[in-house]
C-alpha cells in the first residue's frame, strides 16, 4: 500500500463514502426516485459487510478490501444520481465510460471473492487441487458466468417491474451495452487473476482457518 | 469432506461402452468437419472439442477400450441430433446441456493429464459455471465478429437474454444429471469410507 493511503486513512475513507451513500439515498427519497434510493441503500448495506463479518464471526478483512468494496458500490450509486453540474443528468447517462468502469470494478470484487474461496478450498482439502494456470482460467470462467447471471437478474427485475407497473431499478440499455458489460467484467476479472493473488492471501488464509476450525 | 472425483466413475474398459462411445466420437468428428466446411465456427469448435476430449483417455492409455461412459458422450453430442428437432429456445437449452457435458469431459481429462483435482460437488458447480461462461464468451465474440466483419448476430437485448436463459436452464439440467449420477455412485461405491460430499 502506498504511504498516502495508510490503513487508518483507508478506514476513514470508507466512513466518508458511507456517509455520502446515506446522502445519495436521502436525495433519492427526496426526489421520489426509487432507483437512486434503492441502489444507494443496497450499496450501503454491502459496504457494511466487512464490519458485519468482523462483529458476528470475528472474520477480519483488511481496510484496503473494505475500501475496494465500498468504492465499487459508491461509484455505482453516484452514477445513478441526477447531478446539478450535468443538467440533472446522471453519470451513467452522460459519461460513456462510467458503466464500463463500475462493471470492471464490481466484477473485480466478484473475482476477488471467487479467488479467496477457491484458494481456501484448495488449501483445506487434498481432494481439491487448483494449480495456478487452472486458477487463472477458473477466475475468468467465474467472472463471466457471474456476469451472465447478473445480466439475467437485471433483465428479469425489469420484466417483473414492467408487469407490476413499477419503476425500473436497474437499467439494461441495449444489446451492445449488455455485451460491452460482459467485456468490461472480463477486464476486471483479468486484473484480479493477474495481480490479485498476493493481496487476497490474507482473506483466504482466514477462510481456511474457519474451515479447519469447523473440525471435519 | 468428500474425496476427489474418482477416475473409475468415468473411465470404462468395457467393449460395448467403447463401441458406442467411439461411434459417437466419430459422429462428433464428422459434424466438426461438416460445420467447418459450412463456416459455422461455433458448432465446429464444440464438436471438435467433444471429439478430442472423448478420444483422449484411449489415446493416453494406449487402449481403444478405455473410453468415457457413452451416455456422457451422447449428452455432448445431443445438439447434433436434437437441434433440428427443437429449433429456437429448446435447441439452445439442449446446447447448454451439451456444453455442460463437454465441461465434465474436460474435468475428467484434466484429472488424467494435470494435477487438477475436484470433489464431485465442486465438479458440478464448475460445469454449470463453464456453461454460463461459454454463452457469455460466445456473445462477446459473436458480437465482435458482427461489428468487425458484419457476420449476423442477434438484433435485440431480449433475444440475447432468452439465449442466456436457455443456457442457464441447460447448464442446470446438465449439472443436475451429473449430480444425480454422482450421488448414485457414492451410494454404490463410497470412496474409502468417506461420507457423501456435501454441497
Amino acid at each position: 500500500m502506498s504511504p498516502l493511503l495508510t490503513p487508518r486513512r483507508q478506514s476513514i475513507l470508507v466512513r466518508v463514502l458511507q456517509v455520502l451513500l446515506v446522502g445519495i439515498a436521502v436525495v433519492g427519497v427526496y426526489l421520489g426516485n426509487p432507483g437512486v434510493a434503492v441502489n444507494a441503500g443496497i450499496g450501503l448495506l454491502a459496504s457494511f459487510l466487512p464490519a458485519l463479518l468482523r462483529r458476528n464471526w470475528g472474520f477480519t478483512l483488511s481496510p484496503g478490501i473494505a475500501l475496494w468494496i465500498t468504492a465499487a458500490v459508491f461509484l455505482h450509486a453516484l452514477g445513478t444520481l441526477p447531478l446539478p453540474g450535468l443538467d440533472l443528468e446522471t453519470l451513467y447517462g452522460t459519461t460513456w465510460w462510467w458503466d464500463h468502469m463500475t462493471h470492471a470494478l464490481s466484477s473485480s470484487v466478484v473475482a476477488g471473492v471467487a479467488y479467496a474461496v477457491a484458494r481456501a478450498l484448495d488449501e483445506y482439502t487434498d481432494a481439491i487441487n487448483m494449480p495456478p494456470l487452472f486458477m487463472f482460467a477458473y477466475l475468468l470462467v467465474f467472472v463471466m458466468a457471474f456476469g451472465v447471471v447478473w445480466e439475467l437478474i437485471e433483465f428479469y427485475i425489469s420484466v417483473v417491474a414492467d408487469l407490476l407497473g413499477g419503476p425500473t431499478l436497474l437499467t439494461q440499455y441495449s444489446l451492445d451495452d449488455t455485451v460491452l458489460d460482459l467485456g468490461y467484467n472480463t477486464l476486471g476479472g483479468l486484473l484480479v487473476a493477474l495481480f490479485g493473488g498476493a493481496r487476497l492471501t490474507g482473506v483466504s488464509d482466514e477462510l481456511l482457518a474457519r474451515l479447519e476450525g469447523r473440525g471435519t | 469432506m468428500a474425496t476427489s472425483l474418482p477416475e473409475e466413475w468415468f473411465l470404462r474398459n468395457e467393449r460395448t461402452n467403447a463401441v458406442l462411445a467411439w461411434a459417437l466420437t466419430a459422429l462428433l468428428a464428422l459434424a466438426a468437419v461438416a460445420a467447418a466446411v459450412a463456416v459455422r465456427p461455433v458448432e465446429a469448435t464444440l464438436a471438435a472439442t467433444g471429439a478430442v476430449l472423448a478420444a483422449t483417455p484411449a489415446v493416453l492409455a494406449r487402449s481403444p477400450t478405455r473410453t468415457m461412459p457413452w451416455p456422457v458422450v451422447l449428452l455432448a453430442a445431443l445438439p447434433l441430433f436434437l437441434e433440428a428437432v427443437f429449433p429456437g429456445f429448446l435447441g439452445v437449452v439442449v446446447s447448454g446441456v451439451s456444453v455442460a457435458a463437454l465441461g465434465m469431459l474436460l474435468v475428467v481429462v484434466l484429472g488424467m493429464t494435470t494435477t487438477v483435482r475436484m470433489t464431485p460437488w465442486f465438479a458440478v458447480v464448475f460445469v454449470l459455471l463453464v456453461t454460463l461462461a461459454f454463452v457469455g464468451w460466445w456473445a462477446l465474440l459473436a458480437w465482435l465478429f458482427a461489428s468487425v466483419l458484419g457476420t449476423p448476430f442477434l438484433e435485440t437485448n431480449e433475444e440475447l437474454m432468452y439465449v442466456f436463459t436457455a443456457a442457464l436452464l441447460g447448464g442446470v439440467a446438465g449439472g443436475g444429471v451429473f449430480w444425480l449420477y454422482f450421488r448414485r455412485q457414492l451410494r454404490r461405491t463410497p470412496p474409502g469410507s468417506q461420507e457423501v460430499g456435501t454441497a
